[in-house]
C-alpha cells in the first residue's frame, strides 16, 4: 500500500481550474519530486493533500485512509508537515516559539520525546540553536529555511511536503539543503519536494511526476527524467 | 358608477356630520408629560393627577354638559418630540386646553406651538423663568420658579446653614443651568463665594470633577436631576468631601434619588415647590384619592391636579368651548383656593403671585419638610 | 486655575485615571484580541461587557437578600466575576458561532461581518432592556465596599475600591498576557493572528482558538462590567455603547491586535479623560479622548505599540 495515494483529483480556486485529474503515488521511504513550470499547480497540490484547498473531486489516501474531506488540523494529526513556500514562520514569535508550534500536533507528548527533536534539529542545523531566542522574522533567509524545515520536522512527520525549499537561497545553501533533506530521508522520513531547481532535485529523489497546466504529463523514476531530453530541454535549461 | 358615487355621497355626508357630533360629545384636555424615558415616572404622575382630576369632574357631570377626556402627549422630555406631540394636541379641535411638562426644555418649544392654536398650557413643573417670560399669552405656572427656587435654596444654605463657599453643579441644560445662574445670583448677593461646574447628563462617573471641589467648600447646591445626583453624593466621599448637597425639586424622588444613592443622601436638603400632602389637610382627599388609583404622591401629581381643576374652573366660567376665551380665564384666576391650601393667583406673567416653596431633607426613605418658605413675586 | 491648584489637585486625578484606565484596558483587549484573529471589529463588545455588569448587578441582588454569605469583598467579587464571566464567555461563543463564523465561512466580505455586529449589537441591548427593564439599576457599591474603606495619602483620598478595581483589572492583564505568551492556547493565538493557513499546517484547530479567543475577550468584558458597575454605582442597559467605543478607541491608541496596547492605551485614555475634566470642560472629555487618538494616530498610524499595518490587515 502507497503510504499517499491521490487519484483523480480535480481543484478550483473559484473558476480557475488549478489541477486537472492529477493521479499521484508515494511510496514508503521515498523521495518523490513535483517538477513544473510556474502555475503549473505543484503548490495547489500540496495544498490540496493538507485541505487548505478542497478537493472538488477526486480522493487523497494517507496509509489507507481517505483524508481528503478532513479538517487540515485532522490531517497534521495523522502525520503531514508542510514547509511552505517562501517558508511562512511566524517572524513576530522567536525561534523557539516556532520550533515549539512545530511540534503542537504532539504537545501532550512526553517532554523527553520532545526534547529528542529539539536535539535532532540542532544537529541537523547548528546554527538554529544560537538563534533560538531571536525573532524569527530577523533571521536570513538561509537560517529560515532551516527554521522551517525545523519546524516541519518537530511534528515527527511519515510524510513531509517541501515546497521549493532552495527558492531565495544561497547557492551554497541549496546544496546543504538538499544533502539534509537526503538525511531526512535517510532517517526514515519520506519527502515530497518541489523544485524549480529540477537537476539538483532529480539527482536526490527517486521519482519524479511533471505537471503541466494543472495535470501529470511525465512520471518515471529520478534516472530515467533526467536523462530524458525532452525534460532537460523543458526543465533543465539545457537548450542544446 | 352610479352606485359608487351613491355610497361615496353617503360616506361623505356621515363624515360631515360625524365631525361636529364628536366635537359636541366631549372636551379634551391634554396632558403633556415625559411618559416614557427616564423621567417617565415623573411624567407620569403628571398624566395621572390630570386623569384623577377630569374623573372626579366627570363624576360629578363634566363641564358645559359634556364628558371630559384626557388626551395623552408623550414629549419623552425631548424638545423634538415634545413640538410634535404639542403640533398633534393643537390639531384636535376637541382640545380647550393643556397641563404639560416638567422639562422646561420641551415645554417652551410646545408652548409655542400650543399658542399659535390659542391653547392655554398650565405647567405643573417647568420652573425656567423663560417659561412665562417670553410674554406668551396662553402660558401659566401653577409652581415657582427657578429663579425663586434656586434662590429660596441659597437662603436655606446660607442664611439658615450659614455656608460660605458653595460648589454649584448644572448640566448645561436649560432648566437645571437656568436655577444655577439663579442660585449664584442670590447666594452672592447674600454674600456667600459660587464655584461653578457643569457635568454632563448621563454620565457614570463624576469623581474627577467632584476632584476639583476646594475642600474649604462647605456646601454643595446641585441644579441636576435625582439620577445624576444621587450619583454625585454617592462619589463625594471618594474624593474626601463629607458636605450637605442641596438640588431642586428634580431630586425630590425617593426612588432615583435616596433609593440611589444607598444611603449617601442622608441628611441632604431639597427644595420642592408642593408642600407635604400629608401635612396639609385641605390635600388629604386628593392624596387619599390619588394613593388608590396610581400609588403613593411623589412628585408633580398635587400640582397637576391642581391645575387640571384650575384648567376646568376657567372652561366652566367661560361657559362655550372657545378656546381664546378659556386662556384669558386661565390668566384671570384670582384667589383660587385649591388642594394644597394655598389660594392661587395669577400676575400678568403668569406666575403665581406668591412664590411657595419648601425645603425637605432626606431622612431613611423619605422626604421630610423642615420650612415653608414664601417669597412674594 | 493656579498652577499650584493643579499640582494640588493632579494626584487624585491620577488615581481615578488610573482606575477608569485599567478596566477600559480590560475592555479594550476583548477589541484587539478579536481583531488579531479575525481583522474584524466586534462592535457587540460594548454590550457583552454591559452583560457582564448586569449579571453582576443581579448576582449582588441575590446574595444581598439570600444572606447566605457575608457581604465581604473577599466572597462577593470572586462569585460576582466568575458568574459574569461564565455567562459573558458563553455570550461571545454564541456571537462568534452564530454572528460571525456563518459569514466568515462563506466568505464573507469586511462589511458583512461588521453589519452583523451593529445587529448583534441591538439585539443584545433590547434583549437585556426587555429583561430587566429600561430603569438604571442600582450597584450596591457601598455595601460590600463600606464608604469608611478608604485613606488619605498626602492629601490623596483612595478608597479600597479603587485599589481592589484597580488591582483586579490589573491581574486580569497579566494572567490573559502570561496566556498569551506562556501557553498553548496563547501560542495558538498569536499564530492564528499572524498566519491563519499555517497555524492550521501546524495542527491547531483554527476555529477553535478563534472561538477561544472570543470566549476569552468577552469573559474579560465582562470582569470588566462587574469593576465598572461597582465603580459607576449605576448601570443601564446602553452603558456599552460609551464604554465600548472608549475600549475601542484604546485598542486603535495602543495598536490593535496587540494586547499589552490595548492595556497602555486604555490607561493612557483614562487619564486623558479624568485630565481633561479636570482641566478642561467635561463636556469635551471625549472629544479630547478621539484628540488624542488622531494625534497619536498621525505620527504611529498603528498606534503606540502597533506596526503599520500592512495592506491586506486594513480594515
Ligand atoms: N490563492 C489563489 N487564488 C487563485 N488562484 C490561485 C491561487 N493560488 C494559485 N492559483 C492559481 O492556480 C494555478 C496553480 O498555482 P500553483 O499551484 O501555485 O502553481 P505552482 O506552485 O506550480 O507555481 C495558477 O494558475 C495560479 O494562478
Ligand atoms: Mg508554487
Amino acid at each position: 500500500m502507497p503510504l499517499l495515494q491521490i487519484e483523480n483529483l480535480m481543484a478550483y480556486y473559484g473558476p480557475i481550474r488549478a489541477l486537472n485529474d492529477i493521479s499521484l503515488t508515494i511510496e514508503d521511504g521515498e523521495i518523490v519530486c513535483l517538477l513544473g513550470g510556474n502555475a503549473s499547480g505543484k503548490s495547489t497540490t500540496m495544498k490540496t493533500i493538507l485541505g487548505i484547498v478542497r478537493p472538488a473531486s477526486g480522493s487523497v489516501r494517507f496509509g489507507g485512509e481517505r483524508i481528503d474531506r478532513l479538517p487540515t488540523q485532522a490531517i497534521v494529526m495523522r502525520g503531514i508537515s508542510l514547509v511552505p513556500e517562501a517558508r511562512r514562520l511566524f517572524g513576530r514569535m522567536t525561534v523557539r516559539e516556532n520550533l515549539a508550534l512545530g511540534a503542537y500536533a504532539r504537545r501532550h507528548a512526553p517532554a523527553a520525546e520532545a526534547d529528542a527533536d529539539y536535539d535532532r534539529i540542532f544537529s541537523l542545523f547548528p546554527r538554529v540553536k544560537e538563534r533560538l531566542d531571536q525573532y524569527a522574522g530577523t533571521l536570513s533567509g538561509g537560517e529560515q529555511q532551516m527554521v522551517a524545515i525545523g519546524r516541519a520536522l518537530m511534528a515527527r512527520p511519515r510524510l513531509l511536503l517541501m515546497d521549493e525549499p532552495s527558492m531565495g537561497l544561497a547557492p551554497v545553501f541549496v546544496d546543504q539543503v538538499f544533502d539534509i533533506i537526503r538525511a531526512i530521508n535517510q532517517q526514515g522520513t519520506t519527502i515530497l519536494v518541489v523544485e524549480q531547481n529540477a537537476a539538483v532535485a532529480l539527482s536526490i529523489a527517486h521519482r519524479g511526476y511533471v505537471l503541466r497546466n494543472g495535470r501529470v504529463v511525465h512520471t518515471d523514476t529520478a534516472a530515467a527524467l533526467l536523462a530524458s531530453d525532452e525534460i532537460r530541454r523543458a526543465y533543465l535549461g539545457d537548450e542544446e | 358608477m352610479r352606485k359608487i358615487a351613491a355610497i361615496a355621497a353617503v360616506l361623505a355626508a356621515a363624515w360631515v356630520l360625524a365631525v361636529p357630533v364628536c366635537a359636541q360629545d366631549t372636551i379634551k384636555i391634554a396632558a403633556g408629560a415625559p411618559l416614557t424615558g427616564p423621567l417617565a415616572k415623573q411624567g407620569q404622575e403628571v398624566a395621572n393627577a390630570v386623569k384623577l382630576a377630569v374623573e372626579e369632574w366627570n363624576a360629578k357631570g363634566g363641564v358645559l354638559g359634556k364628558k371630559i377626556a384626557v388626551l395623552e402627549a408623550d414629549d419623552q422630555g425631548n424638545p423634538q418630540v415634545g413640538v410634535a406631540a404639542a403640533e398633534k394636541v393643537a390639531a384636535d379641535p376637541a382640545v380647550m386646553g393643556s397641563v404639560w411638562g416638567i422639562t422646561s426644555v420641551t415645554c417652551i418649544p410646545a408652548s409655542e406651538v400650543l399658542d399659535r392654536s390659542n391653547i392655554v398650557l398650565i405647567t405643573p413643573g417647568c420652573t425656567n423663568p423663560k417659561v412665562t417670560d417670553r410674554g406668551l399669552k396662553n402660558v401659566d405656572r401653577v409652581c415657582a420658579r427657578d429663579d425663586f427656587q434656586a434662590p429660596a435654596g441659597a437662603v436655606w444654605l446660607i442664611q439658615d446653614l450659614k455656608k460660605k463657599k458653595i460648589a454649584v453643579f448644572d448640566d448645561g441644560t436649560t432648566g437645571p443651568r437656568g436655577g444655577a445662574d439663579e442660585f449664584e445670583k442670590k447666594a452672592k448677593a447674600l454674600g456667600a463665594t459660587v464655584l461653578r461646574y457643569v457635568i454632563r447628563a448621563g454620565d457614570k462617573d463624576f469623581r474627577p470633577i467632584l476632584g476639583t471641589i476646594p475642600k474649604d467648600a462647605d456646601a454643595i447646591y446641585a441644579s441636576i436631576w435625582a439620577p445624576d445626583a444621587a450619583l454625585i453624593v454617592k462619589q463625594l466621599p471618594d474624593v474626601g468631601l463629607t458636605v450637605p448637597v442641596m438640588g431642586p425639586d428634580g431630586q425630590f424622588e425617593p426612588v432615583d434619588y435616596i433609593q440611589a444613592s444607598g444611603g449617601a443622601a442622608e441628611g441632604n436638603y431639597v427644595s420642592f415647590l408642593v408642600p407635604d400632602v400629608k401635612k396639609v389637610p385641605a390635600a388629604q382627599a386628593f392624596a387619599k384619592a390619588f394613593e388608590a388609583k396610581y400609588g403613593p404622591v411623589s412628585s408633580y401629581g398635587p400640582l397637576a391636579y391642581e391645575a387640571t381643576n384650575i384648567l376646568l374652573t376657567a372652561v366652566q366660567k367661560v361657559g362655550k368651548p372657545d378656546r381664546e376665551a378659556i386662556r384669558d380665564a386661565v390668566r384671570a384666576t384670582k384667589g383660587y383656593q385649591g388642594a394644597l391650601g394655598v389660594s392661587v393667583t395669577f400676575n400678568a406673567k403668569g406666575d403665581v403671585d406668591t412664590q411657595n416653596i419648601y425645603i425637605y431633607q432626606v431622612k431613611g426613605p423619605d422626604f421630610i419638610q423642615v420650612k415653608s418658605l414664601n417669597l412674594g413675586s | 486655575m493656579t498652577f499650584a491648584d493643579i499640582l494640588a489637585i493632579l494626584p487624585q486625578q491620577l488615581v481615578f485615571g488610573i482606575t477608569l484606565g485599567t478596566a477600559y484596558g480590560l475592555i479594550a483587549i476583548g477589541y484587539t484580541m478579536v481583531y488579531g484573529v479575525l481583522f474584524m471589529i466586534n462592535f457587540a463588545h460594548g454590550d457583552v461587557f454591559m452583560i457582564g455588569a448586569y449579571v453582576g448587578w443581579a448576582l449582588l441582588g441575590m446574595l444581598f437578600a439570600s444572606h447566605v454569605v457575608p457581604m465581604h469583598p473577599m466572597i462577593v467579587l470572586p462569585l460576582l466575576l466568575v458568574g459574569a464571566m461564565v455567562m459573558t464567555g458563553a455570550i461571545g461563543l454564541l456571537l462568534e458561532r452564530l454572528a460571525y463564523r456563518p459569514l466568515y465561512q462563506r466568505g464573507a466580505t469586511r462589511l458583512g461581518p461588521l453589519i452583523s455586529a451593529v445587529g448583534a449589537s441591538i439585539f443584545l441591548q433590547n434583549a437585556v432592556m426587555l429583561i430587566a427593564g429600561a430603569r438604571e439599576k442600582v450597584y450596591m457599591t457601598y455595601s460590600v465596599f463600606p464608604r469608611t474603606w478608604r485613606f488619605a495619602v498626602a492629601g490623596i483620598n483612595v478608597s479600597v475600591l479603587v485599589i481592589v478595581i484597580a488591582s483586579i483589572a490589573l491581574l486580569m492583564m497579566l494572567g490573559l498576557h502570561w496566556l498569551v505568551q506562556r501557553t498553548w492556547l496563547g501560542r495558538s493565538i498569536r499564530a492564528v493572528a499572524e498566519d491563519r493557513e499555517m497555524a492550521a499546517v501546524m495542527g491547531i484547530d483554527v476555529w477553535r482558538v478563534v472561538a477561544l479567543t472570543f470566549c476569552i475577550g468577552s469573559a474579560l468584558g465582562g470582569a470588566a462590567g462587574v469593576l465598572i458597575g461597582f465603580y459607576y454605582t449605576q448601570i443601564n442597559f446602553y452603558m456599552g455603547y460609551a464604554a465600548g467605543l472608549k475600549a475601542f478607541t484604546a485598542a486603535v491608541l495602543g495598536g490593535i491586535g496587540n494586547v499589552r496596547g490595548a492595556m497602555l492605551g486604555g490607561l493612557i485614555l483614562g487619564i486623558v479623560e479624568s485630565l481633561a475634566v479636570t482641566f478642561i470642560n467635561p463636556a469635551f472629555k471625549d472629544v479630547i479622548a478621539f484628540v488624542v487618538l488622531i494625534l497619536v494616530l498621525m505620527f504611529r498610524p498603528g498606534g503606540i505599540l502597533g506596526e503599520a499595518l500592512p495592506d491586506w490587515k486594513r480594515v
